[in-house]
């Protein structure tokens, strides 16, 4: 009893050791079956992924939907580097979920993996390992190995066999005599022959076995792929200001500001500039100064660390230019400026006043008397250098100690009142004759040259005799005529200023010339006013008669002033 | 007779496998993959300047300065293999850091990675902008570097000679090169 319950349960192990055999081949020959559904195994060939799955383990992963792969899953994937490598790494993170992309990292490298693996190229989850079952698939494909554990395990079991071939065929042989003499020997009773047991399963486990190992040699190696990374850091990238600066532009002279091509009398007005622009800065201007003169011009050029510069005119006067151009940083230059130039003229004008008379003869005679001023100043002008400008003028009044303003006498000094003649070289300035008193009068030219010179050296003083009235208004005379040309009536207005008039009035007729004269004292009346003259009447039998054709009727007042001065009129009527 | 029968099935079996699995490994003709296991880890050192110099935490303090456009120039660091297995390693790279006028500059300035020298370049990858760096990894090529190997790399700069004035004076710094070896296997 004890002996059949033995003999079961060995029976019993027997079938299970069957069993897993088979699913152990079953197993990893799955990569090689075209079913996916199946679970699959691999040899881990390195060991990136330790110590979760250890170098020489077997790892078995089952197929998953790449759906429910979450962070922290271990998974098996073909490589994206390499379409025939097959990777196992844990999922780091998910990427994308559209497409569905995983970032995955052996738990023994140091970084992420660098790729992301896309959902159709994973194989499947891990599930489990064998450790080191590897490394005897590894052993088995050496011929030392493969002799150990495949070629003497093999040829024992093939001695076996031949073994059993022998004992069988002696059995049978064995089996048939005795059959022979069974039938010769019916009344005999012959000792039973009873062949050996033998099973399907003792032949097919060792073959069964031997096919597992060699499945061991024969499968799959997966790669927990071994990644480092580095940091190639502390790189940099400078690009220089290859640039040039901009041009410098507006070049001007200052203190006092004068345009290019000006004139100035100021020695300490200086060339400036805008600065110019330069991603890196401007660090300096060469400025180049030329100075025009005969025989060869002179040209210096120096740095400067600003917008200026000082100390040009130290060649005396002249023409100078500058221009400049900029340096950066990294001594990129500018083009030159275009050229900026003055005439520096220090030397006065000189000024002639010719009218009312030469002031060069103006020395000897104090106050020379002119008769009748017309109020016109003439005179000339020359400058060496820049040329004339403008002259001005200041017309002095001694007697009421004003100036003329232009429009009015004024009040004021020799320097603040001034009026500008006409022209440069040739000038002139009429004063309204209207304004022309008599009296004694100083004039003053002053020459000023475009370089801001100014002259006062020509200077006249004289004497008006002949004044304007007083009102400052001509004495005129108006005349009227009847349509008969008979009747002749005159006025003479603005004789404030005179004391007496007398008048003539000439006409011609058909047979002589005839006129009339008179005398009147003047009581400070502004106008005189003489009416109805009868022209070319005689008396004709107690009756007037005319004489026929009057014309030609001139009319001359004389006007005489207090002081014995006199003003003649004249008008004529045709 | 049934037993006799099962033995040579088993004998012409086992020899079968064994014969057949024997050539498969063995023979020159028909090649099943050998399997190598590797234990240990990857490690990618970088040297400073060459292989005898020293190992160093990245930061090369490479500088390329005064760029102009035409400008071409390099400076060299090492890799070396230090795997404590026999791990070859693929190298890729990307620019993954940079400080300044990045913008003015990332399609501005080209960088290659190769060996050799300035004058004879022996290129490992073409010549990529700034910006195509930044925006993926790039192989840095072949061959790979082999367990325990140490190589020089030159990393080229080029600014195009046709590269407007707006990239006068502008500047990068700190920029940062991720280089990761990936083990490659025979």
């Amino acid at each position: 009893m004890l002996k059949l319950n033995i003999k079961s349960i060995v029976n019993v192990v027997e079938w299970l050791v069957f069993l897993v055999l088979l699913f152990f081949v079953f197993t990893i020959l799955s990569p090689i079956i075209p079913m996916k559904e199946l679970p699959r195994s691999f040899v881990v060939v390195s060991g990136s992924m330790e110590p979760t799955i250890k170098t020489g383990s077997i790892a078995f992963t089952i197929p998953a939907d790449t759906k429910t792969i979450t962070k922290g899953d271990v998974i098996a994937f073909t490589s994206p580097s390499n379409p025939k490598d097959t990777i196992l790494h844990r999922v780091n993170n998910i990427v994308s979920t559209s497409p569905l992309l995983f970032e995955t990292k052996g738990d023994n490298n140091n970084a992420p993996d660098d790729w992301s693996v896309m959902a159709v190229g994973i194989k499947g989850k891990f599930v489990f390992s064998v450790p080191y079952l590897g490394y005897v698939g590894a052993f088995i494909k050496t011929p030392l190995g493969f002799g150990l554990i495949i070629g003497i395990p093999a040829l024992l079991f093939i001695i076996i066999q031949i073994l059993n071939i022998k004992k069988a065929i002696a059995e049978e042989v064995e089996r048939k005599v005795t059959q022979a003499l069974d039938s010769k020997n019916k009344s005999k009773q012959t000792k039973k022959i009873k062949p050996s047991k033998t099973s399907v399963k003792s032949v097919t486990l060792p073959i069964i076995l031997f096919i597992a190992l060699v499945s061991l040699s024969t499968i799959q190696a997966i790669k927990a792929s071994f990644s480092d990374t580095v940091t190639v850091s502390g790189i940099s990238l400078s690009v220089a200001d290859f640039t040039k600066p901009s041009i410098p532009t507006n070049l001007k002279w200052s203190n006092p500001d004068v345009s290019c091509g000006g004139y100035t009398n100021s020695y300490t007005i200086t060339p400036n500039w805008d600065d110019s622009f330069d991603s890196s800065g401007i660090t300096k201007y060469q400025y180049e100064a030329t100075f025009f003169k005969t025989g060869g011009n002179l040209v210096w050029p120096t740095f400067v660390y600003s917008s200026s510069y000082s100390g040009v005119f130290n060649q005396g006067e002249g023409v100078y230019s500058f221009r400049v151009r900029a340096y950066d940083a990294d001594n990129n230059i500018s083009p030159w400026s275009s050229d900026c130039s003055i005439t520096y003229d220090k030397t006065l004008p000189s000024s002639i006043i010719v009218k009312p008379f030469n002031s060069d003869n103006d020395h000897d005679v104090t106050f020379p008397i002119i008769w009748y001023w017309d109020g016109k100043v003439e005179g000339t002008a020359t400058d060496n250098l820049s040329g004339i400008d403008h002259v001005d003028i200041s017309i002095y009044r001694q007697i009421a100690d004003k100036y003329w303003s232009g429009s009015a006498w004024v009040n004021g000094t020799e320097s603040t009142v001034r009026v500008t003649a006409k022209g440069t070289n040739n000038w002139s300035y009429q004063l309204d004759p209207l304004y022309i008193p008599f009296g004694k009068f100083k004039i003053v030219a002053h020459a000023v040259d475009k370089a801001g010179n100014v002259e006062n050296s020509a200077t006249i003083e004289f004497e008006n005799q002949e004044n304007a009235p007083a009102d400052g208004m001509d004495p005129t005379i108006i005349t009227s005529l009847s349509s008969g040309r008979h009747y002749y009536s005159f006025t003479v207005e603005n004789i404030s200023d005179f004391s007496t008039l007398s008048y003539s009035v000439i006409y011609d007729t058909d047979s002589a010339p005839k006129g009339f004269i008179g005398s009147v004292n003047l009581n400070n009346q502004s106008e005189y006013k003489n009416e109805n003259i009868l022209l070319g009447s005689e008396s004709s039998g107690g009756g007037i008669a005319f004489d026929q054709n009057v014309n030609n009727i001139k009319i001359t007042v004389i006007l005489t002033r207090p002081d014995g001065t006199t003003l003649t009129l004249e008008k004529t009527d045709d | 007779m049934k037993k006799i029968l099962l033995s040579f099935l088993a004998i012409i079996l086992t020899v079968g496998v064994v014969s057949g699995t024997a050539y498969a490994l063995f023979s020159s003709t028909v090649t099943v993959s050998g399997i190598t296991l590797a234990t240990g880890n990857a490690n990618l050192v970088i040297r400073d300047g060459n292989i005898n110099g020293q190992i160093i935490n990245g930061y090369t303090g490479l500088s390329f300065n005064k760029m102009y456009p035409g400008f071409r120039d390099y400076g060299s660091f090492n890799f070396q293999n230090s795997s404590n297995s026999q791990i070859d390693l693929a190298l890729t790279a990307q620019l993954t850091h940079a400080e300044g006028d990045w913008d003015l500059l990332k399609n501005n300035i080209f960088v290659a990675i190769g060996t050799g020298t300035k004058d004879n370049p022996n290129f490992l990858t073409g010549w990529i902008s700034l910006s195509d760096w930044n925006a993926s990894s790039r192989s840095l090529g072949v061959p790979v570097l082999a367990y325990g190997q140490n190589a020089t790399y030159n990393l080229y700069v080029y600014v195009p000679a046709d590269a407007d004035n707006t990239i006068a004076g502008k500047t990068l710094s700190n920029v940062t090169f991720v280089v990761t070896g990936t083990q490659v296997t025979p």
